[in-house]
């Protein structure tokens, strides 16, 4: 087998973390839209307060791509 | 429906043909902002917040030395917008709280705004900066595509003079492309502006200034019982040892989250904009005209939205620390 530099894994690492990361964040704020349109389709005067806890939540559910996003810069340019 | 498909097959030539006359070459991506010349810490991203933060100030200035009791235009939507954000401030914070909250909030909010604006325009800024010789890392742009404003190319070999001749901009420039001159000579280009948030010390910066401001107001508000927010012992008398021990790390988490907390804020920002113009970047150079335009009302959606998020999650977070434990549940 030919001899793979060490650089080949950082960038393949840095993609899959971002990339695997990814996928449950964006579920999450899937479902958190869900939920809110469906909150706004039956309450349609709360719509401010529904869309402000959702954009909260959308947030937390962000934070963990974040995280993911943080490991990658990190496999990138620090390791 | 044939205008559509009319539509549709024009709009595809359009872009083939404009694909041809004006290819766009990919700019260089860099992630960290660059020094122009002025000393290492002096970024294009810092200029760019000095020149914004002085545009906000100066508009303010204006607006606020001449309020009429009947507003016109300009006063009628910077009250309509102050309005909206104290509605939200007043709406969400404790009632003694919210005249503190709301100058900090509203403040990081319109210039968050502005810098998360001011990526769009990145492919235009992008192409006005001091010229470097690209040396080994490749990834320049070779000498050809390249304009040059009142200067020749052999000032490339030195760098002060090139920050001179990209700085200077003069009233009829002297355009001339190197072509021929020295072809092979591949350049990088370090824009004079950057977007201030896509830099991550500036969102580092506001991420620490809110999250500090929330200990503070946390300790103004409720004294050193602030503090069994973290550090939870009463479970211990109350619940039994099980249930003590699980409250006292949950505590324990709690200040760990806090400093999560500041790193999801400034990689949030940072993260959203900084991909923002990466995806600018990267369009622009593959389609030329037309389809680009999707992107950049998608990227206005995201400046207002990442603003919005930062400022409600700072008025949120304000708000939990200065309620009392009993009514937090």
């Amino acid at each position: 087998m030919e001899m793979l530099a060490p650089e080949t894994f950082k960038l393949l690492a840095a993609g899959l973390a971002m990339g695997l990361g990814a996928i449950g964040p964006g579920i999450g704020i899937g479902i958190l839209a869900m939920g809110a349109l469906q909150a706004i389709g039956r309450n349609p005067e709360a719509q401010g307060q529904i869309q402000t806890n959702m954009f909260i939540g959308i947030a937390f559910a962000e934070a963990v791509a974040i995280y993911a996003l943080v490991v990658a810069l990190i496999l990138l340019f620090v390791v | 429906m044939a205008k559509i498909i009319i539509g549709i097959v024009v709009s595809i030539v359009l872009i083939i043909i404009f694909q041809i006359i004006l290819p766009v070459p990919m700019a260089a991506i860099s992630v960290a902002a660059e020094p122009i010349g002025l000393g290492p810490t002096f970024t294009n991203a810092l200029v760019t917040s000095f020149v914004l933060s002085i545009i906000i100030l100066a508009f303010a200035f204006v607006v606020g030395r001449s309020l009429k009791e009947r507003p016109g235009g300009v006063q009628n939507i910077v009250e309509l917008i102050i309005e909206a954000l104290d509605g939200l401030v007043n709406t969400i914070a404790p009632k003694k709280w919210a005249p503190t909250f709301f100058p900090i909030l509203a403040t990081i909010f319109i210039f968050l705004l502005f810098a998360n604006w001011f990526s769009l325009l990145t492919p235009l800024l992008g192409s006005f900066g001091i010229i470097h010789p690209a040396g080994t890392h490749g990834n320049g742009i070779p000498v050809e595509e390249v304009i040059f404003i009142s200067g020749s190319p052999d000032s490339l070999h030195h760098e002060e003079e090139g920050e001179h001749q990209a700085e200077a901009e003069p009233t009829e420039p002297d355009i001339h492309s190197a072509e021929g001159e020295q072809s092979g000579l591949e350049v990088i280009i370090v824009p004079l502006l950057r977007a201030p948030s896509s830099d991550l010390n500036l969102t580092f910066a506001l991420a620490l200034i809110t999250m500090i401001l929330v200990q503070i107001f946390g300790f103004r508000e409720r004294g050193l019982s602030y503090m069994t927010n973290f550090i939870r012992l009463d479970g211990f008398k109350d619940k039994g040892v099980v249930i003590g021990t699980i409250d006292f790390f949950v505590g324990v988490l709690e200040l760990v989250s806090e400093f999560a907390k500041i790193i999801s804020f400034s990689f949030r920002l940072f993260g959203n904009i900084f991909a923002g113009e990466v995806v600018l970047i990267v369009i622009s150079a593959l389609v030329t005209f037309g389809i680009l335009l999707i992107f950049f009302g998608l990227e206005i959606f995201v400046g207002v939205i990442q603003a919005f998020v930062f400022f409600i999650l700072s008025l949120v977070f304000f708000s939990m620390a200065t309620q009392h434990h009993g009514e937090e549940h």
